[in-house]
C-alpha cells in the first residue's frame, strides 16, 4: 500500500478559507495599529513644536509671529522656529496641517490668549476637522479623553502654553 | 457532478509536479505563445493606463510647475537654488496662491526644459504629459530588451510589463505630478542595454545623462569600478565632464556653485531652506535617511545616531552585494546589478517619495522573468507580495507604517540577492 502525501484540492480550499478568515481579522487590527502609530507620532511632533515654541519664548520673551491657524512653509513662524528644531513637519501624521495661534487677541476653543508669550498648538486629529469642544477652566482635566473607539482618533489635540488641555489621557 | 466524483476531485493531489505541470503549460504552452491573445491583453492594459492617467492633464500638481519655474529662472537669470528668489519668481508667474516645491535637481534638467518653458504652463504640461506617456512605453520596450524577453520561451514576462503599467500607483503619481522619473529610468535602461552589449561609450553617456538629471543613479557605475572595467568608468567620467562643461557654459558657474552647495547641505548638513528641511522630515520621505531621522526625533534618540546608522546600513547593502558577487553570477548579470542598484538608489537617496518607487518596475520584471525562465514559480511569491506593498501600500499611518514601502524595498533587495544564487539544474541554456 502506498501512502499519499501532499496537498489535496479540499486541503487547499480549507487553507484559503483560513487565510481569508485571518485576513478579515487582521485588516481591522492593522488599521487600528496604523491609527495608534499615527497618534503616537503626532503627539511626539506636537511636543517637538511645543518645545521649540517654549525655547523661542525663553530666548525672545515673546512668541513668534501669529500664523493664525495652519502652519505652512511660507509663514514666518517656520523660519523663526527652524533653529529650535532638528526635524519639523508642518503636517500631522494624518496629513493635516498643525495649527498655531500666538500672542494676544486670539480666542480659540474657549481659551483667550492674553500675553505676548502665549500660544496654542493644535492637531485636528484623524478627521482633519476641528472639534466644537471648548476648554472648561473649572475642570481643566475634562478635555482629556480615553482612546476607546475609532472615533476617538478624530478628536483634536490642543496644547496651551506647554500644557496638554485636549488629547488622550496619559499622553506625555 | 455526482457526490463520488466531487470527493475524488477533492482528494486529488494538486501540489508538486501536478501544479508545476499546469504552470509550465500556462507559461510555455500554446496559449502563452498566442500572439493575438497576448496582443489583446497588452492593448487592454495600454487602454486602461491611458484612461487612468488622462484626467491628470486637467489637474494642477506639484513637480512640473517647479521645473517650469526653474527653466523660467534660468531664462531670467534668477538663482533657482535660492528658496526665496525661487518662490518670488513663482509668485510672479503663477500668483501667490500657488505653492511650488523647491527645485533640487541639477541645472541640466532646467536647461532641457528651457525650450518648453516658452509655452504657456497648460500647454507645457500637456507636452510633458505626452512625453511621459511615450517614455513610459519606451521604458517597457527597453526593459524587454535588457531582460532579453525575445529569447524567452514565454510571453508572460512581456505581459507582466503591461500589467505593471496599470497596477502601479507610483507610476500614476509620476504622470500626475509631471515627474521626470521615466526619463531617468529610460537613460538607466539604455546604460544597462549598452553595458550588456559592451558599448562602453554609449553606456557612459546615458548614465551621465541620468546622473545629470537625478544624481543617485551614479551608484550604477560601482560594479564597473569594482570589476575594474576601466573603459566603462572612463567613458562615464568623460561624458560627465562633457555634460558638466556644456551645462556650465550655458548657465554660468554661479548657478552650479549654488546647486553644489545646496546638494551638500541636503546630504550632510542642515539645509538653509526650511522647505527642504521639511521635505527631509516628512512622513512621506520614504528613504533610509528619512526613516532614521523620523525614528530619532520620535523616540528622542541622540541626533548623531541617525547618520551613523545610515552609513552602517549603506555599507551593509554594499557588503551584501560584494559577498553575493563572490558566490553568484552577479558579476556577469548586468540586469541583476541594475535591479539591485536601482533599489539601492531608492534606499540611499536622502529624499525618496512614493513616486520614485516607479523604478521598482525593473527589479519586479527581472524577478518575474527569472522565475518563469528558471521555472521557480513559488520563488516569485515573496517578490509579488513585496511588490504589492511597494506599489500599493497606503502612504502615511504613523511611524513605522509610513515606511512600509521602504521596508519592503529593503526586503526585496535582500530577497533578490538570495534569488541570485545560480540554479544550474533549473536554468535553461
Amino acid at each position: 500500500m502506498t501512502t499519499s502525501s501532499g496537498v489535496t484540492a479540499a486541503g487547499l480550499v480549507l487553507c484559503l478559507a483560513a487565510a481569508a478568515l485571518l485576513a478579515a481579522l487582521a485588516v481591522p487590527l492593522h488599521e487600528s495599529a496604523r491609527n495608534t502609530a499615527a497618534l503616537r507620532s503626532t503627539l511626539a511632533d506636537i511636543r517637538s513644536w511645543d518645545r521649540a515654541l517654549g525655547a523661542y519664548v525663553a530666548a525672545k520673551g515673546a512668541a513668534p509671529a501669529n500664523p493664525k491657524g495652519p502652519i505652512i512653509f511660507k509663514k514666518p513662524i517656520v523660519e523663526e522656529l527652524a533653529p529650535y528644531m532638528d526635524q519639523f513637519r508642518t503636517l500631522d501624521w494624518w496629513g493635516f496641517n498643525y495649527q498655531v495661534w500666538t500672542g494676544p487677541g486670539n480666542f480659540e476653543y474657549g481659551i483667550r490668549l492674553d500675553g505676548a508669550a502665549d500660544y496654542l498648538l493644535v492637531s485636528t486629529g484623524k478627521g482633519g476637522v476641528r472639534e466644537t469642544w471648548t476648554y472648561d477652566s473649572g475642570r481643566p482635566e475634562a478635555g482629556l479623553y480615553a482612546l476607546e473607539a475609532a472615533e476617538d482618533y478624530e478628536k483634536d489635540i490642543v496644547i496651551w502654553n506647554g500644557r496638554l488641555v485636549r488629547g488622550p489621557k496619559g499622553a506625555r | 457532478m455526482s457526490g463520488a466524483g466531487f470527493g475524488t476531485l477533492a482528494r486529488r493531489r494538486i501540489d508538486g509536479p501536478a501544479v508545476r505541470a499546469v504552470l509550465d503549460r500556462i507559461a510555455f504552452g500554446p496559449v502563452s505563445r498566442n500572439k493575438i491573445l497576448a496582443g489583446t491583453v497588452a492593448a487592454l492594459c495600454l487602454a486602461v493606463f491611458i484612461l487612468q492617467t488622462i484626467s491628470f492633464v486637467f489637474l494642477w500638481d506639484t513637480d512640473s510647475p517647479s521645473y517650469y519655474i526653474a527653466a523660467q529662472g534660468l531664462r531670467r537669470h534668477v538663482n533657482i537654488y535660492d528658496d526665496r528668489a525661487f518662490q518670488d519668481l513663482s509668485a510672479e508667474v503663477f500668483g501667490k496662491s500657488i505653492i511650488v516645491y523647491p527645485y533640487i535637481y541639477p541645472p541640466l534638467l532646467a536647461q532641457i526644459i528651457l525650450p518648453l518653458s516658452a509655452l504657456p504652463y497648460e500647454t507645457y504640461f500637456l507636452v510633458l504629459y505626452v512625453i511621459n506617456l511615450l517614455l513610459t512605453l519606451y521604458c517597457l520596450y527597453l526593459m524587454a530588451d535588457v531582460l532579453d524577453l525575445k529569447r524567452s520561451g514565454s510571453a508572460l514576462p512581456a505581459l507582466f510589463l503591461f500589467v505593471l503599467l496599470v497596477a502601479n500607483h507610483p507610476l500614476e503619481i509620476t504622470i500626475h505630478h509631471g515627474q521626470i522619473n521615466m526619463l531617468v529610468l529610460a537613460f538607466v535602461l539604455l546604460f544597462l542595454k549598452f553595458q550588456k552589449s559592451g558599448k562602453a561609450s554609449a553606456a557612459g553617456l546615458f548614465l551621465a545623462l541620468a546622473v545629470f538629471i537625478k544624481i543617485y543613479p551614479v551608484l550604477l557605475i560601482l560594479p564597473s569600478a569594482f570589476t575594474r572595467k576601466w573603459k566603462s568608468v572612463l567613458a562615464f567620467a568623460v561624458a560627465s565632464a562633457g555634460l558638466g562643461l556644456a551645462s556650465l557654459a550655458a548657465s554660468g558657474t554661479a548657478i552650479w556653485a549654488s546647486f553644489i552647495r545646496s546638494t551638500i547641505d541636503v546630504f550632510l548638513g542642515k539645509p538653509a531652506s526650511v522647505f527642504i528641511r521639511g521635505f527631509q522630515s516628512s512622513p512621506n520621505n520614504l528613504s533610509l535617511k528619512g526613516m532614521l531621522g523620523q525614528a530619532a526625533s520620535l523616540f528622542r534618540l541622540p541626533a548623531g545616531l541617525a547618520p551613523v546608522a545610515y552609513v552602517l546600513a549603506a555599507a551593509g547593502l554594499f557588503l551584501m552585494m560584494a559577498a553575493a558577487a563572490r558566490k553568484t553570477g552577479l558579476k556577469a548579470d548586468i540586469p541583476l546589478q541594475g535591479a539591485l542598484l536601482l533599489i539601492a538608489t531608492l534606499i540611499l537617496a536622502p529624499l525618496t517619495w512614493s513616486h520614485h518607487y516607479t523604478i521598482m518596475m525593473f527589479p519586479l520584471a527581472y524577478a518575474f522573468e527569472r522565475a518563469v525562465r528558471e521555472r521557480r514559480y513559488a520563488a516569485f511569491l515573496p517578490f509579488a507580495l513585496l511588490g504589492a506593498v511597494i506599489l500599493y501600500y497606503p502612504v502615511g499611518g504613523g511611524f513605522p507604517f509610513n515606511q512600509a514601502r521602504l521596508l519592503a524595498a529593503l526586503a526585496f533587495f535582500a530577497g533578490l540577492l538570495a534569488f541570485a544564487r545560480p540554479r544550474i539544474e533549473a536554468s535553461h541554456a
